[in-house]
């Protein structure tokens, strides 16, 4: 999401004590938000972004007027994330699950069927990579993350997260081999 | 985009997003729980009251010219909530000099040098003038790295006062302020930083690159500008609802070694 002048009154109003006006920010980045927490704390995923966004209304005050709000909201998110992860001491699962959505567009029955599988297994083996593959290409491609906003919310160099995706996808790609070719 | 890319991004758009039923309820009702703890926000409105930055002392930095504006309110508004926030305002022109003040705007404490300067010949004697002009205990660095003051100043036109002391190698102003509140600071002008830093466990800032002006927030709430007596650094903490500020050509590392030495004089 870009920069508007609509979400930089906003965040002017939040700190201002408007809650009003935070509750717009919330709904507006909550789903990214979801996706983010669902990816690096698995079910814990909703309690810790409800404890993220209190968190970055008490750091409001840190956050710098006119800069892009949702790679600064989505950074708090992935630390308070990782720390439940870490005091609930165990590994979590991808708890995304694909979607039973009708296709849109002409596509018989059969293809529709043949494309959810294709879509499942697709998510097992995101599911069933080493932690910080998974999480690495779940912010990228599911969550929607940018690389420097990926990086930001694994804590590490633009750059490291650059070649660790890489490498998850080249991992994915050989397991993978020649189910990819449709 | 390869293959796998490709079906990784449609991927994404076919996975069920959790949507956080009444998610925004939950965290304004946590928020308001919270609420019972002193207010860092600061609404930017123009009655007073509703500068809770009252429990707080305020660090500005100015270099040179910048235009300050012309009332309290609109300071405060500018101000924003702040922890730190670096602006760029044009840089003064060669020849400017800190004493040239927007026309309009009132003289405040600190601005013009503070009466009763006087040269010691036996410091603690002027330190003691100093404290039965001043509503905080006087403290003065301990570190013999330090010396003896040179010169003792004292500007009773702020609420409950304002000491300078004068070393060989620094100045420590002393200034009567808010409660502890960690202090907020903002820098305008370019080539003035401001790092986080802490003395004793009171937080504080490191100023370098010459400031001339540093805001505080005085005992009744009310901003003040005053002018930093002695060019170089400045290291700036509250402690004890007084505002101190070790300034001059020093180091940071001299600076809080001499911060750390502080006692109340006698």
């Amino acid at each position: 999401m870009e920069p508007t002048e609509a979400e930089a009154e906003l965040v002017e109003r939040s700190r201002g004590g408007d809650l009003d006006a935070y509750g717009r920010l919330v709904e507006t980045h909550q789903r990214a938000a979801l996706r983010v927490a669902y990816v690096l704390a698995g079910s814990d995923a909703e309690d810790a972004v409800q404890e993220a966004f209190v968190k970055a209304h008490r750091q409001l005050h840190r956050f710098r007027s006119g800069a892009p709000f949702r790679p600064w909201l989505l950074t708090i998110v992935a630390n308070e994330a990782r720390n439940r992860r870490r005091s609930a001491g165990r590994r979590s699962a991808l708890a995304l699950r694909v979607a039973n959505r009708a296709e849109t567009g002409p596509v018989s029955p059969e293809d529709a069927a043949v494309m959810s599988e294709a879509r499942q297994r697709l998510l097992d083996a995101v599911a069933t990579l080493p932690q910080k593959d998974r999480e690495i290409v779940a912010l990228r491609f599911f969550a929607g993350l940018s690389e420097a906003e990926t990086a930001s919310a694994l804590g590490c160099p633009v750059g490291t997260a650059k070649s660790r995706l890489s490498r998850a996808l080249t991992r994915m790609r050989t397991e993978l081999g020649e189910e990819l070719v449709s | 985009m390869n293959d796998l890319e490709t079906a990784l991004t449609d991927l994404a758009e076919h996975l069920d997003a959790p949507d956080g039923v009444d998610l925004a309820a939950r965290v304004r009702a946590d928020i308001v729980a919270a609420e019972d703890r002193p207010v860092r926000l600061v609404p930017r409105d123009e009655r007073r009251r509703a500068w809770m930055l009252a429990a707080a002392a305020v660090a500005i930095v100015l270099l040179g010219l910048v235009a300050l504006p012309a009332t309290r309110t609109a300071i405060a508004g500018w101000l924003g909530i702040g922890a730190v926030e670096i602006r760029h305002a044009p840089v003064p022109a060669p020849g400017s000099t800190p004493e040239t003040r927007p026309t309009g705007s009132t003289p405040v404490p600190g601005s013009v040098p503070p009466a009763g300067t006087d040269a010691v010949s036996r410091p603690e004697d002027a330190v003691a003038d100093a404290q039965a002009r001043v509503g905080f205990p006087i403290r003065v660095p301990t570190d013999p790295a330090a010396g003896s003051p040179t010169a003792v100043a004292v500007d009773e036109r702020p609420s409950g006062g304002l000491v300078a002391l004068t070393y060989p190698w620094f100045t420590v102003v002393e200034i009567a302020s808010s409660d502890d509140q960690p202090p907020i600071g903002k820098t305008l002008g370019a080539g003035t930083t401001l790092e986080p830093a802490t003395v004793d466990g009171h937080p504080g800032f490191w100023i370098s690159g010459d400031p001339h002006e540093i805001a505080y927030l005085d005992r009744d709430g009310s901003f003040q500008i005053d002018t930093v007596r002695r060019s170089g650094n400045v290291l700036l903490w509250v402690e004890g609802g007084v505002t101190y500020r070790i300034e001059g050509p020093i180091s940071r590392g001299d600076a809080e070694q001499i911060a750390v030495s502080m006692r109340p004089r006698g």
